[in-house]
């Protein structure tokens, strides 16, 4: 004997069979019945939801519609008063805040950007412009002050001295040739 | 919009719709969802006026977060239903918490009825209410929705946030728990013999 046979037969126990069906009332009456004969359940359907609870909600939905319309029309005047008429892109901004890598879309900007900037950010941004300003640096102190290794390492390279350098020109004049030449 | 079937609309569909500003989204998303709202309400928490309450915030909810509301994640419905399972808890804590709430008392049968069979039935259902009311919170929830609203168990894991084998075990206790509640009033019922 199961467990279920079991309970069916206990008299401390309703049968399943008497339960599943007062369920299946259950969900008859909340199909099929309106709210007058039933204040405690609510019907299904649109018709059987209480007219004064369908109004509350979409009173809500209203309202929350109203207020998202309203906050964005706010937010795109707002936008519109912060794009830069002049300079390096106007009429652009950056779009979001920063989170689009500089990508940059008309009228959705979150303040004013300046020359300066717009150059920067054309380049690279901050980062960028850092390592150009090394490298250049850079660049200037070994044509000032060319260490010795980088000498001797262009001479094993080529095999000859600086004097040998096909990039050295020589300076003596075709008329000295002539003159010493006689 | 013209919406040529607005049975052929999905939930999270309408709802895009309605974070959009279509109105006539928001109404066919209320009368899709509210009256399954409310009967959840209803049933978790005994009392109409409370259920009603429980209804406009869980809606309101929705209207919230309609424009965050990611398409395919999950089911507008299953959203729904949790939210509701979850304003009926807090609502049932407080009410254990503080006084008896009058309107928690169950409304009267309607003297004013015509018929026995429909008096047996109202009797019935009374019944069938007040033995769910005596069941923990989260067999009840789980009965509900269950039996009454006839949702899978799978569906029923994600609202109440258990496994699948939790929600069978919670629904055959408290099924357990209902039959011997109702066992004393097996001829109020009429499902005596």
């Amino acid at each position: 004997m199961t467990d279920r046979d079991d309970r069916q037969n206990r008299p401390d126990s309703l049968a399943d069979a008497a339960l599943d069906a007062l369920f299946a009332e259950a969900r008859a009456e909340r199909n099929t019945r309106d709210t007058g004969d039933l204040p405690d359940l609510p019907p299904g359907g649109a018709e059987g939801l209480p007219p004064g609870l369908s109004a509350r909600i979409l009173a809500d939905a209203d309202t929350l519609m109203d207020q998202r319309a309203s906050a964005a029309a706010a937010e795109r005047a707002a936008a519109r008063a912060h794009v830069p008429a002049r300079g390096f892109a106007p009429g652009l901004v950056p779009a979001g805040a920063g989170g689009m890598g500089g990508a940059m879309m008309p009228g959705a900007g979150f303040g004013p950007v300046g020359f300066w900037a717009q150059v920067a950010r054309a380049i690279g941004g901050g980062p960028a412009l850092a390592g150009l300003g090394a490298i250049t640096l850079m660049g200037l102190w070994l044509g000032l002050m060319p260490p010795t290794a980088l000498q001797s390492g262009l001479e094993s390279a080529f095999g000859t001295g600086l004097s040998a350098n096909p990039y050295l020109v020589d300076s003596t004049s075709a008329f000295e040739f002539l003159d010493s030449e006689g | 919009m013209a919406f040529d079937d607005p049975d052929a609309i999905p939930d999270d569909a309408l709802l895009v719709l309605y974070a959009n500003g279509d109105g006539t989204a928001a109404r066919l998303l209320t009368d899709r969802l509210a009256p399954r709202v409310l009967a959840q309400a209803a049933r978790m928490l005994g009392d109409r006026a409370e259920a009603e309450d429980v209804t406009q915030e869980a809606m309101l909810r929705l209207w919230r977060i309609a424009p965050d509301w990611r398409q395919g994640e999950a089911k507008v419905s299953t959203w729904l239903y949790r939210v509701t399972a979850n304003l009926c808890t807090d609502r049932l804590r407080r009410r254990r918490g503080g006084t008896t709430d009058l309107d928690a008392i169950p409304e009267p049968a309607d003297p004013g009825l015509p018929a026995d069979e429909a008096l047996q039935s109202r009797a019935r259902m009374d019944a069938l209410q007040e033995a769910l009311d005596q069941l923990p919170d989260r067999q009840r929830q789980a009965v509900v929705l269950r039996h009454l609203e006839g949702l899978g168990n799978p569906e029923i894991a994600a609202i109440l946030d258990i496994s699948t084998e939790a929600v069978e075990s919670l629904t055959a206790r408290g099924k357990r728990a209902l039959a011997r509640l109702l066992a004393a009033r097996r001829e109020d019922l009429g499902y005596d013999g």
